[in-house]
């Protein structure tokens, strides 16, 4: 019974399609079937007895023009010499297992092998209408190619997308558009060579079709030998997206006056009325411009796939013709969804698809995404030039004239609606007298059944909550696609490649209906009102939406609230966060603990050295600055075994490890000579000037010299401060009543941090007393001078610097990405010397074990794209080690023995840009939030109310409108209520108000802006104009002149404004 | 061999205060894994945010905290935690934030050995705080938390003072210094890094869930007629619409928008209490109360508004402000007491218009505005008609003329505007003209020293330059008119002048 329905299904398609005789198909080669038959690969094909129908298509050119790229362009002794279809039937039974589908398909079982998955009554297919697998044998000619002996790859999808709609076409009584087609290219198809495609519905879901399709050669398995070029997929997503683009009308010309905006948008809505009843409706044209559609366009493309519409055949079934292609490359995954509200698109070089009849026009989903075939690659991006070969003998005769046609807009399904709220109406609009009159007054009658995604939030979120579930399932990253119908996207990411949708639409529209009427929905920007479906308006905001578009059922008696107003959501967004990022978090943790023994212990062990490191409490070792190194340790070990008077300047910039250089030398001189010297330390930002900087001296040598306590404070006097300095210091032989000779034998190593500021103090006077002890040779001091500034000599003075002895060690940060690495993972990693050093147990049972484990992960790690984007950032950023370990410190020690893999935070997340995110999403999204600073002040532009905003943004604007650059609070209001005013006018005028909506026309007092001014003015934003309060004493907050430290178009970039704000910031 | 490992700080210690300050819950974490001895603790920490978002607050709170578990696992008094917080804002002095901290920090220590009573540097203060923590023996691992609140605004800091704090730790290393800023500027402390913990303003849910969780404000009637829940779910829905109309709109603040909130509810519910609402009729409440949703003296009560007429006495002055429907319709019904028509004599009315005219006119325009010389009458302009906007021809410059009275006062000479008073009063006011001929000057000069000497006074007319100390009637002294164009303007139009017709831009 089944195999006869399908008989008959496939017999019907045939004799729409094929050619009545077989010589009638005027293909280049004469007899097709029997050229392919001479292979052996396709006759052992052609001779399956699954077969139900192969087919010879018609390649005659229609005296209307229709189909010419497939028969005439595609057709050819250069482009495809030949072409044979044929239908299989697989055994549905075993069609999931894979085994049944080697013994049909012959060697084409691995490339084919998705194609064959799939199927049964779960996936929606019907016994008597089984999932057919439609295949075309094509012979390609060498004139396909861009790139020599290539198939170009726009050619592989129109290849596809003929195969896999006919083979959803199957499917369908009405013929299906596709919404969304994904491809893959695996391999180069070298021409000419013959090729087989094929396609296959695998599933059905309501009206969404998903196919599979492939294009292998003859070997069918194409994965054994895929020999990478490079030139990936990105070449070919980007052609796809230019050349959807250029030809974005031309489907539509074809496609007549049928609408596929409205069923598309009916499928979306759960409450949506049954599409058969509203079909004969006509529908509501809206006005749109080809920027509105760009917008929505966008998240339509994703990662792998291009997004395009098709309006193709409906009652019929096409059976194309095959190809045949030489490569020996086999299957270019595709994953094809076709979309309605995409006209454009590749494919639209394939307009001989058949066409429906206005009155019903389908819509299909076909995505194809086959796993096994070899990538294809290529060097170079490559365009369009041909068009496949393709050839549809029959057409359908009711194509609407292009005039028509050409007056469509389409309409994305996501556009984001327009506000225009309608003027001061009440209520309730009665659409059919009020929609007609109130303006242009052409109004058709709008049928009610449009709805549109009346919020497209909580399944935005129902998605986002669904992914880390299956992703923890199935463990594989999965493409992102963003489908516009966002409830059919979950089933179709469950286990499914691809859909199809299959849309019973179809009211002619009425293309000239372009009335604008005031009164549109704010949902779907329509401004048909008609009983059942009225446009309501809120009480409290004035938003205008239909019924439907808001779910509502009855319209309510009396007063009605929209949901913002009623502040439904206020409690529920809160608490919907945390669950989903656990779950996140457990879904990771989970796998793979490394069982080892006393892992628990080694990790923390590992953690406080780690932590220690990356917060500074303990010294990394200096990397790649050995000759700095060298050099000042010889110099301190100098003075201190010879007695040698030295100075010496250390210069390099903030982070590049000076102070970790001169306390690594200190602490291995005092290793080497253990109490034979002192150490100084003096800090420029905290001694100040000479007579501290003295005192500090004496302190901390009677510190360490034990000099009694009254000695040091007996000498309160700078002078005698510095003369009995100078004789503690100076040799007993030059000064002979130095009193306490035992102490002077030592030796004492000063490190001057901030040396630049010292030289700042009054006459240099520290500086030059101990150059000169240590130039003079009177005490056996060291001088080491710790500085950013390269050129701090020349501030010293003369007879300062000439006591200098001119010695330097550069200090370098990392001069390449490798060598920050390599001083980097000190944070990270405790390498095997350093062990005992670290106070790490070596002994203990499992250590090797786990370092082995550890520096594995680590080095896993370096080698992931995140972690080397924020190694990058930081290395173009700053090249500061330092910072880099601070964004470790949270990774860190968010490790426990049961999460102990280390998640890194990205770069582009850290400071004021994710100050909410770090707040909100990074903190629940297990600690992977950065410490970083923020980048500018910007940050506090997103902490301030609108008033504020409006504010900052009216003084940034005075900057650049009246050419001042200093503005008071009189300015700035008085621009403030202008602006607020024109905005009143202009949303009068052009009947919307935006009341709750922008929040934009209301003018605030001049209390309140002067508290919103001063809010400003001590959060630094505005900053004072002149310096000290000579202006501040008098006018009070009126007069007193500011600079606004944001420029106006910095602030669009902060924040996400509202539509009037921008607009203030926008338009001058 | 405890201090060797790893360990996070207490879950109980942080769930709680989690709960206690929701929605900071990663600052608060963040913070804690950088203060805790076992945890990270790091040098220097930066807090970093705006006002009222829990910078100070969370600190404290969690130092506290950390502290007290820190006792309780050693409980012979040597905690390894301790800490001091020190607000700039009430340091008027660098040295009096040094001898702050000094003293803080002995008395979070319990400190009883000598210390010096005088601190004046940040050189004198390391070497106290070395005293107290790096010279006195400390448990192992010991940590001392020294918070700098509102560092940035100390007063009268020098521009070392922030690096010279940040390198308290390397000279002292058990001290972490935390400092709570506004907003840092891009390595402020000159140092290779310090973590930064941002605390973002709240969103709304965030705002929504703070004020919902403190529950109606205390003082407030309970409903009738309504359950719990219900009540409660009527204030988080009523939460949020303050929250659109007011505090997203104009103060973002959390204490802003919970004093709105608090002030706003009993008329909110006013229909709730009076029985002819119920407390699930949202809508129909934010429609009867939408005009309480649009009061701005929430946001800027004023200092005059406080006078209350002498018939509100009797309502208990610590009832909350917005409880009391009738007052403020009572107050804005009555003339305003600031309005300058009401308080000042004509005289010095007259006088303050010409102060204003002659501080917002340049000195060129007063022959064409005063001048009766070729019309036999002054000739008026209108000001902001003419000047505003119109530029010359075509070659006009693309940028907008600032109208003069946005400016500011310029500073004028007595001189003149007693010229200007001279020239307009008889036109302004009728008396003059009456008597306008002989023996006005006399009577008059008293007069204006009398106007004079009460507009100084009240500052309305402020004396510039350096003969401020000199005499008032000086006619050579220069001066400044102290009020506003919109004051002027009510003062001219109570006396039926249109100021505007008087100025030229």
């Amino acid at each position: 019974m089944a195999t006869a329905s399908v008989r008959q299904a496939v017999e019907e398609a045939r004799s729409n399609l094929s050619a009545p005789n077989p010589a009638g198909h005027s293909q280049f080669i004469k007899d097709p079937l029997a050229h392919f038959k001479s292979m052996p690969w396709c006759a052992e094909l052609l001779s399956d007895p699954m077969i139900l129908e192969t087919v010879v298509p018609d390649r005659r050119t229609l005296p209307s023009g229709q189909y010419n790229f497939v028969r005439r362009v595609m057709s050819g002794a250069t482009t495809v010499r030949a072409c044979v279809s044929f239908v299989q039937r697989l055994q549905q039974q075993q069609s999931g297992a894979g085994g049944d589908g080697e013994r049909v398909e012959g060697k084409a079982v691995s490339a084919s092998k998705p194609l064959l998955q799939g199927g049964g009554p779960a996936d929606g297919e019907d016994a008597r209408n089984p999932f057919l697998l439609f295949n075309a044998l094509l012979d390609l000619g060498e004139d396909l190619c861009s790139y020599p002996n290539t198939l170009h790859g726009g050619l592989f999808v129109v290849l596809m997308d003929e195969v896999m709609s006919t083979a959803a076409n199957i499917q369908t009584k009405h013929g299906a558009h596709t919404v969304l087609f994904n491809t893959t290219f695996r391999k180069a198809v070298k021409t000419p060579q013959v090729v087989l495609v094929r396609g296959r519905v695998v599933k059905r879901d309501g009206r969404k079709i998903t196919v599979r399709g492939s294009i292998e050669d003859k070997d069918g398995t194409p994965g054994e030998s895929s020999p990478a070029s490079p030139g990936p997929k990105a070449a070919a997503r980007l052609i796809s997206s230019a050349v959807s683009g250029a030809l974005g009308l031309g489907r539509r010309i074809v496609s007549g006056g049928r609408t596929p905006s409205v069923p598309a948008v009916k499928s979306t809505t759960p409450s949506a009325p049954d599409p058969q009843q509203d079909s004969p409706k006509p529908l509501p044209r809206p006005k749109r411009s080809h920027q509105d559609l760009k917008a929505p366009r966008a998240p339509l493309v994703s990662d792998k796939s291009s997004v395009y519409e098709i309006l193709d055949s409906d009652d019929e079934v096409i059976v194309p013709r095959l190809a045949r292609q030489k490569s020996r490359a086999a299957g270019s995954q595709l994953e094809v969804q076709k979309q309605r509200q995409k006209q454009l698109d590749k494919l639209e070089l394939a307009e001989l698809e058949p066409e429906s009849e206005p009155t019903s026009a389908t819509a299909s989903v076909i995505e194809t995404k086959p796993e096994e075939p070899v990538k294809r690659k290529r060097g170079r991006p490559r365009k369009i030039q041909e068009p496949p070969d393709q050839g549809y003998n029959k057409i359908t005769p009711n194509i609407s004239a292009p005039k028509a046609a050409a007056t469509w807009q389409p309409k994305g399904i996501l556009s984001p609606s327009k506000r225009d709220t309608p003027g001061r109406s009440k209520n309730v609009t009665f659409g059919a007298t009020r929609g007609g009159s109130s303006s242009s007054g052409s109004s058709k009658k709008k049928q009610a059944g449009d709805v549109t995604f009346p919020d497209l939030k909580p399944k935005a979120k129902a998605r986002a909550s669904a992914a880390p579930a299956r992703a923890s399932k199935t463990g594989s990253p999965r493409k992102k696609r963003v489908d516009a119908k966002a409830q059919d996207d979950e089933e179709a990411e469950g286990a499914v490649d691809s859909e199809t949708e299959e849309e019973e639409d179809d009211d002619d529209d009425d293309e000239d209906d372009d009335e604008e009427d005031d009164e549109v929905c704010a949902v779907c920007s329509k401004p048909d009102s008609v009983p059942r479906n009225e446009i309501v308006f809120c009480d409290n905001c004035d938003m205008a939406v239909h019924q439907e578009c808001y779910g509502l059922a009855v319209i309510p008696e009396g007063d009605w609230i929209c949901r913002n107003c009623s502040q439904e959501d206020a409690g529920a967004e809160t608490r919907g966060a945390s669950p989903q990022s656990t779950t996140i978090a457990a879904a990771r943790d989970g796998q793979g603990l490394p069982g080892m023994p006393n892992f628990s212990q080694h990790l923390r062990a590992a953690q406080r050295v780690l932590l220690d490191r990356c917060t500074g409490r303990r010294r990394i070792r200096l990397r790649g600055n050995d000759e700095a190194y060298g050099k000042t340790f010889q110099l301190v070990e100098q003075t201190i075994v010879a007695g040698e008077g030295n100075s010496m300047l250390v210069i390099g910039a903030r982070g590049c490890g000076k102070t970790t250089l001169i306390e690594s030398v200190v602490s291995e001189a005092s290793k080497l000579h253990h109490d034979e010297f002192h150490v100084v330390r003096l800090n420029g930002f905290i001694h100040t000037d000479d007579k501290l900087a003295l005192r500090e001296i004496w302190r901390q040598l009677g510190k360490e010299m034990e000099v009694e306590d009254e000695l040091i404070s007996k000498t309160n006097n700078y002078a005698d401060t510095l003369a009995s300095l100078l004789a503690l210091l100076s040799h007993p032989t030059e000064i002979a009543e130095a009193q306490a000779e035992s102490v002077t034998s030592k030796s004492v190593v000063f490190v001057i941090d901030e040396f630049d500021l010292f030289a700042t103090h009054a006459r240099q006077t520290l500086l030059y007393n101990l150059l000169d002890i240590a130039q003079a040779k009177k005490a056996p001091i060291a001088v080491v001078g710790l500085t950013t500034r390269v050129d701090v000599v020349e501030s010293l003075e003369k007879r300062v610097k000439s006591r200098f002895s001119h010695r330097y060690a550069y200090l370098s940060l990392p001069k390449s990405l490798p060598a920050f690495w390599n001083v980097c993972r000190q944070g990270l990693t405790v390498d095997a010397d350093d062990m005992a050093a670290e106070g790490i147990d070596a002994a203990l049972e499992g250590h090797a074990a786990f370092w082995k484990w550890w520096n594995e992960e680590i080095e896993a790690l370096f080698k992931t794209r995140g972690f080397t984007d924020l190694l990058e950032s930081h290395f173009y950023g700053t090249k500061s080690a330092a910072a880099f370990m601070v964004d470790c410190i949270l990774p860190l020690s968010a490790l426990s023995a049961a999460a102990p893999r280390l998640r890194i935070p990205h770069p582009g997340s850290g400071g004021a840009g994710a100050g909410a995110g770090a707040g909100a999403g990074a903190g629940a999204g297990g600690g992977v939030a950065t410490l970083g600073p923020a980048d500018s002040k910007l940050h506090l532009v997103e902490a301030l109310s609108d008033l504020d905003l409006a504010m900052l943004i009216a003084a940034a604007r005075l900057d650049i409108v009246a050419h001042t650059d200093t503005v008071n609070f009189a300015m700035a209001y008085d621009e403030y209520a202008g602006l607020v005013g024109r905005q009143r006018v202009q949303s009068a005028s052009s009947g919307m108000l935006a009341l709750a909506v922008g929040g934009g026309t209301r003018v605030w007092g001049r209390g309140t802006a002067g508290m919103a001014w001063e809010r400003l003015v001590a959060l630094g934003l505005l900053v004072p104009a002149a310096p000290g309060g000579r202006l501040a004493s008098h006018g009070g907050i009126d007069a007193k002149m500011w600079k606004v430290d944001v420029a106006l178009e910095e602030i669009p970039t902060a924040v996400k404004l509202n539509a009037v704000l921008a607009r203030w910031c926008r338009e001058i | 061999m405890r201090n060797s490992l790893f360990q996070l700080p207490d879950e109980l210690v942080l769930t709680a205060l989690a709960q206690a300050f929701s929605c900071r819950s990663f600052q608060l974490r963040s913070l804690a894994t950088l203060l805790h001895p076992d945890a990270a603790p790091c040098q220097n920490v930066v807090l970093y945010g705006t006002e009222a978002t829990g910078k100070s607050a969370i600190t404290a709170a969690l130092l506290a905290r950390l502290e007290a578990s820190e006792d309780d696992r050693s409980p012979d008094g040597d905690s390894r935690l301790r800490f001091a917080i020190v607000n700039s804002v009430e340091c008027i002095t660098s040295r009096h934030l040094f001898e702050s901290v000094v003293g803080k920090v002995a008395q979070a220590l319990r400190w009883h050995g000598p210390s010096s009573s005088r601190c004046e540097t940040v050189s004198q203060l390391t070497v106290e705080l070395s005293k107290m923590l790096k010279y006195a023996p400390r448990p192992d691992g010991f940590r001392f938390v020294l918070v700098f609140d509102g560092i940035d605004r100390q007063r009268e800091a020098p521009p070392t003072l922030l690096p010279a704090l940040a390198r308290l730790a390397e000279i002292i290393p058990c001290i972490t210094s935390v400092f709570v800023v506004t907003s840092p500027p891009a390595n402020f402390l000159h140092t290779a890094f310090a973590p930064h913990i941002h605390f973002p303003n709240y969103t709304k849910p965030e705002f929504v869930a703070i004020v919902t969780a403190g529950g109606p404000p205390p003082g407030a009637p309970a409903l009738p007629n309504t359950t719990p829940e219900e009540a409660a779910d009527l204030w988080a829905r009523f939460a949020a619409a303050v929250h659109d109309a007011l505090a997203r709109a104009a103060t973002r603040t959390l204490p802003a928008f919970r004093h709105a909130c608090d002030a706003l509810w009993p008329r909110f519910t006013a229909p709730v209490v009076a029985g002819t609402r119920g407390a699930r009729e949202f809508s129909k409440l934010l429609i009867a109360a939408r005009a309480h949703f649009q009061d701005e003296s929430l946001l800027d009560p004023g200092i005059i508004v406080a006078a209350r007429p002498p018939s509100a006495a009797p309502a208990p002055p610590t009832a909350i402000p917005g409880g009391s429907n009738s007052i403020t319709p009572q107050a804005s019904s009555k003339p305003h007491t600031s309005d300058l028509a009401a308080l000042l004599p004509t005289t010095a009315r007259l006088l303050l218009l010409a102060a204003y005219l002659a501080s917002h006119n340049a000195t060129r325009h007063d022959l064409v505005l005063f001048s009766t010389h070729h019309h036999g009458r002054r000739r008026r302009r209108g000001g902001l008609s003419v000047g505003v906007g119109r530029g010359a021809g075509p070659g006009r410059s693309k940028h907008r003329k600032i109208a003069r009275k946005l400016l500011g006062a310029h500073a004028f000479v007595l001189e003149r505007m007693l010229a200007i008073f001279a020239a307009v009063r008889g036109e302004w006011d009728g008396r003059y003209v009456s008597r306008e001929g002989g023996g006005l000057v006399d009577g008059m000069d008293t007069d204006i020293g009398m106007a004079m000497a009460t507009l100084a006074s009240l500052r309305l007319l402020v004396r510039v330059g350096g003969g401020a100390g000199g005499d008032a009637m000086d006619r050579g002294g220069k001066w400044r008119v102290n009020v506003g164009w919109e004051m002027v303007r009510a003062l001219g139009r109570s006396m039926g002048v249109e100021v505007e017709e008087w100025l030229i831009e």
